[in-house]
């Protein structure tokens, strides 16, 4: 029995002690809510938003506040100019618990696959990170958003929304290294900065970000646009999603209604789509109204093809 | 080494369960080995250890002293198994420790020398040989089901994440299959071990040859799981990472701790380094027995003179 503790106890500080190897004081590390990399002229910009309470004005964290700073590094690599994060912020970065990672249009050119499978390697990224895209990431992270305990809450609850919804995917780190190891496209939403708010941010401006479509990942570079409606369309085409909200005119007046079980079969004899239709509040639709709402969806899915 | 304490058959079963998962989960997996190639490289493997291991399985429903047995049947013979099975057990032990600290500093602790990590464990290895089978047997119990129980919480919160629908997409061309199985193959060591451990087993004739055919159908199963977990949830990356239950375990988002993969690998890694221990402890006794023999023949050819 003594031989038995001695061993759990010499077991349990081995396992305690990992910590002591390489302990870095919480005040001493900037852990990175949200992440924006643009890739410009051979140069990647990172720009970070990091959490921080004093950002707000004390130690307590107020919600109201944005609670993150931000912070930008350049470099020739993408670990480079995250390297250069460090040391303009003075603290060691962490990665582990960033909420989504903002690509720039210039991953045309660089390729995406190998930035993200360095950031899950090296950097330690949760294969579960959100990712999307824009054309200038940066921007994004300028927007200081208010709700949310801090201002990188706001777009991945944009993101998630849109997933419920059927509008938009949520692509993940995995969803893209898998993928692409599989040689498939991978589809990522895409927001742009519009300027439709007011008091969404810390600033009076009125200027927001709106999640206005997707752009896929294809090859392991990032390609084509899709529109808001074609991104539906793909969704649906993908599997990932099999219930949709369309909004039409039928007999010169508004209708909405709700498609469900979305089959599509891409036959020799053409595109075929079979789907259920119910209103908003559950009701039945009349035969000549879900023809009007199926023409819509065939349009929709048309447009992705 | 001090021990002559006996363990129990569910001991016995315990300790090689975990030693056979824990090498499934520390040992790198080579990018190969996806697919239906590798359940059949799993389920092959398995075959052909079990088949090398017949003698060892077959006689311990009868006895339990394989190497002393084998010793009295053929004294050259027994001093080579158990000299062979010593000099492989404790190179698996030096390489499961190498294994071990690369997977601790890969997935656990960045920032320190693999070397140190090795050091460490080398000496919590040996410490564990010195205290014996019965420490060690339980020891091994505690954390297998630690382990067992923070697998099983990382397996459930990675549910959300896992894609049953595209797995007929998966590799199937077996085209690596044959270097999969030699990998296997020469990652066990763990019927060696239960052939040194069987003259502490505490039980009765037969007992210690049912745990063998249980570890081999269970740790089967078990690698099969760990497996199929690591394809359904990372899909086509699986083939893309050397330790897929590290990159899976990277995915569970529990409340309270948050990522699991820190202490998941942990509380493996530690399991390796004890699993090496049970090597060291292995080729010790399988040395011993033979010792014990000549001792035991010299004082009875001591008697018979006097």
């Amino acid at each position: 029995m003594n031989r038995h503790f001695i061993m759990s106890a010499a077991a349990a500080a081995f396992i305690m002690l990992t910590g002591c190897a390489d302990t870095t004081e919480l005040g001493s590390r900037a852990i990175i809510q949200a992440a924006a990399i643009d890739f410009s002229d051979g140069v990647y910009r990172v720009s970070a938003l990091m959490f921080s309470s004093s950002g707000s004005g004390g130690d307590v964290v107020d919600a109201s506040r944005e609670n993150v700073i931000k912070v930008c590094g350049e470099g020739t690599t993408l670990s480079e100019a995250i390297d250069n994060v460090s040391l303009t912020d003075g603290k060691e970065i962490y990665l582990s618990e960033t909420k989504l990672l903002i690509l720039g249009s210039g991953f045309e050119k660089a390729s995406v696959t190998d930035a993200l499978g360095m950031l899950y390697s090296e950097m330690k990224c949760s294969l579960n990170m959100p990712v999307c895209c824009a054309d200038n990431a940066e921007e994004i992270t300028e927007l200081h958003f208010t709700e949310g305990i801090t201002s990188a809450e706001k777009p991945l609850s944009i993101i998630e929304n849109a997933e419920r919804a059927g509008i938009s995917p949520k692509t993940m780190l995995l969803d893209v290294l898998a993928d692409s190891a599989g040689g498939k496209s991978v589809i990522i939403p895409h927001f742009s900065v519009v300027d439709n708010g007011s008091s969404v941010t810390a600033d009076d401006s009125g200027l927001t970000a709106v999640l206005d479509g997707a752009r896929i990942v294809s090859g392991g570079y990032l390609g084509e646009y899709f529109n808001s409606n074609e991104t539906r369309g793909l969704m649906l085409l993908s599997g990932k999603s099999s219930e949709i909200t369309l909004n039409y005119r039928y007999n010169g007046t508004e209708r909405t209604c709700t498609a469900y079980n979305i089959r599509i079969d891409k036959g020799e004899s053409g595109l075929n789509v079979s789907a259920g239709f119910r209103r908003r509040n559950g009701g039945r639709l009349p035969e000549e109204e879900r023809q009007a709402a199926l023409a819509v969806l065939y349009d929709m899915i048309q447009s992705a093809l | 080494m001090t021990a002559e304490n006996k363990i129990s058959p569910q001991q016995l079963f315990c300790v090689l369960l975990m030693s056979e998962l824990s090498s499934e989960i520390v040992y790198p997996v080579s990018s190969t080995g996806a697919g239906g190639e590798g359940v059949l490289a799993i389920l092959l493997a398995e075959l052909i250890r079990f088949a090398l291991a017949l003698p060892v399985i077959i006689y311990s429903f009868r006895g339990n002293a394989f190497y002393a047995a084998a010793y009295r049947r053929n004294r050259f013979f027994g001093w080579i198994a158990a000299v062979f099975a010593a000099l492989l057990l404790v190179g698996a032990a030096c390489r499961t420790l190498l294994y071990s600290a690369e997977f601790t500093q890969r997935t656990v602790i960045a920032g320190t020398s693999a070397a140190v990590i090795f050091v460490i464990s080398a000496a919590f290895a040996v410490y564990a040989a010195v205290k014996g089978a019965e420490a060690m047997a339980r020891t091994g119990v505690l954390f297998l089901v630690a382990s067992g129980i923070i697998t099983v919480a990382v397996m459930l919160a990675d549910i959300p994440y896992m894609s049953f629908s595209e797995i007929r997409h998966y590799r199937t061309e077996y085209d690596g299959l044959f270097g999969d199985i030699v990998k296997r193959v020469l990652h066990g060591g763990d019927y060696l071990i239960f052939a040194a451990l069987l003259p502490y087993v505490r039980a009765e004739k037969g007992s210690a040859g049912k745990t063998a055919l249980f570890f081999s159908l269970f740790s089967t199963l078990g690698s099969i799981l760990l497996f199929v977990f690591g394809i359904v949830s990372l899909r086509e990356f699986y083939g893309h990472t050397e330790y897929p239950f590290a990159a899976a375990a990277s995915l569970s988002d529990i409340s309270l701790f948050k990522r699991l993969d820190g202490l998941g690998c942990a509380m493996w890694a530690l399991c390796a380094a004890l699993r090496a221990g049970l090597m060291l402890f292995g080729a010790y006794a399988a040395i011993k027995e033979i010792t014990d023999c000549i001792r035991v023949k010299k004082a009875e050819v001591r008697e018979a003179g006097a």
